[in-house]
């Protein structure tokens, strides 16, 4: 099973919309329930509600609860110690942007990422910063590798679900796999790559339509993931996306 | 501690509270998001509509259970805040321990809910000098340590909440988590003067 999600914000309303987001990006099986506004109808947050809307995804696997602002950290706070004894432990809030947080945050729960997982990674994407927050890599140098360069030509770009599906595929491989964008200024030379089976370090290329990447893998089966690879994003991941 | 004391407690927070929202809004409007009068005023009706209930605990458990209301009612963070304040009274009152110890704990626990402490322009920098003053046995003092601890928070740029989106705009207004906290003082201990317990 995998982990609940849980948006908490000030408003109704952005509650309710990041949720649609998320089972619209991501996929409306997963486990997400939305809350704001505070006991009075205004805007605010409201424990017994927060309570309720851990309850409603309620996973053994965790509970991930991205909130906005202040008093809905406190108020989340509250709601997690009304839990029954042992449950508390179990659910957690995430120091991210509730939009873009709760996104990845479902993105990865929908691959069966853990709640620390989940948390690690979406903590480090978003620091206190502000920046955004990715890891960078050596590139692959030796004759090893397998490479192949595609356009991407699926309307949202390498994001959201495209990226999500191609990730999946990637991970089927034994193959080490690294994708990296070519910048439109130094055509001859990748930028800096990241694995490809990684949700967010893919996400983090934020690779978008008409971007040339360059899908790299060294490994057994590196030929057949660079060629799967390859041709998914040429066929808009499946999806008739191209417009 | 009975049971028609705990009911005159609450009246009369709900009295000073009720009175004053329209004041803390103003205050709010000026730093915060303008909702602190409305959010504590509906905590206290709450509390006054469940006095019969309250009055009828034990003193420890009718701070918790007053603690729990205004967690479950207020909505903004002073909900959060105030709630952990009288429950944090309540584990101290449970052991037995006096009104100043009882105050301490509540503090500990409101530092740990709001992750702040004295000199962010917040009701701890109401509550921490009016414990101090009580622990030191400065009974009469009280209202007068709330009313300078106020006019402090004047001077200070707000480190919490959404006061501290303002930065140094913050600086010159007075708290509103500390305004209410004075006022609950004052009707305490007013309370308690009447009562001729102090």
């Amino acid at each position: 099973m995998s982990i609940g999600i849980v948006i908490v914000s000030h408003s109704p309303l952005v509650a309710a919309g990041a949720r649609d987001m998320v089972l619209q990006m991501v996929g409306d099986d997963l486990r997400v329930s939305a809350t704001g506004g505070d006991p009075g109808g205004g805007l605010g947050t409201d424990p017994g509600a927060i309570l309720a809307a851990i309850k409603e995804v309620w996973s053994d696997e965790g509970v991930a609860i991205f909130v906005d602002m202040g008093a809905a950290e406190m108020n989340s706070e509250m709601a997690i110690e009304m839990l029954e004894p042992g449950r508390g432990s179990r659910v957690r809030i995430v120091d991210a942007p509730v939009v873009e947080g709760a996104v990845i945050g479902a993105t990865m729960a929908s691959t069966g990422a853990s709640l620390e997982a989940v948390i690690t990674e979406t903590t480090r994407r978003f620091s206190s910063t502000g920046t955004v927050d990715i890891v960078r890599e050596t590139e692959p140098e030796n004759d090893r590798w397998i490479r192949r360069t595609v356009t991407i030509t699926h309307r949202v770009g390498l994001h959201a679900r495209p990226a999500m599906a191609f990730t999946r595929l990637a991970q089927t491989f034994a193959a080490e796999i690294r994708v990296a964008g070519i910048p439109d200024d130094d055509p001859g030379k990748a930028a800096t790559p990241a694995d490809a089976k990684s949700i967010v370090r893919i996400m983090g290329l934020k690779l978008k339509t008409g971007a040339r990447i360059e899908i790299a893998a060294t490994g057994e089966d590196a030929r057949e993931a660079v060629t799967a690879l390859a041709g998914f994003v040429e066929r808009d991941f499946d999806e008739g996306g191209h417009e | 501690m009975n049971g028609d004391f705990i009911d005159a407690l609450i009246a009369a927070a709900h009295s000073t509270i009720s009175d004053h929202a329209d004041e803390l809004t103003r205050l709010d409007q000026a730093i915060g998001d303008g909702d602190h009068g409305i959010n504590l005023k509906r905590g206290f009706d709450a509390l006054l509509a469940d006095r019969e209930a309250i009055a009828g605990l034990g003193y420890p458990e009718a701070l918790h259970k007053a603690g729990m209301t205004l967690v479950m009612k207020v909505g903004g963070a002073s909900g959060p805040l105030f709630g952990s304040l009288l429950m944090g009274m309540a584990k101290a009152a449970g052991r037995g321990e006096d009104l100043a110890s009882q105050l301490g704990e509540g503090i500990e626990m409101v530092k740990k809910r709001g992750k702040s402490d004295v000199g962010a322009k917040t009701m701890l920098d109401l509550l921490v000098p009016v414990h101090e003053a009580l622990a030191a046995g400065r009974i009469d003092d009280l209202p007068q340590v709330a009313d300078d601890a106020v006019v402090r928070t004047r001077d200070m740029q707000a480190m919490r909440g959404r006061a501290s989106f303002l930065g140094e705009r913050s600086i010159g207004h007075d708290d509103p988590g500390a305004s209410s906290a004075r006022l609950l003082v004052h009707a305490v201990h007013r309370l308690l003067g009447e009562r001729g317990i102090l």
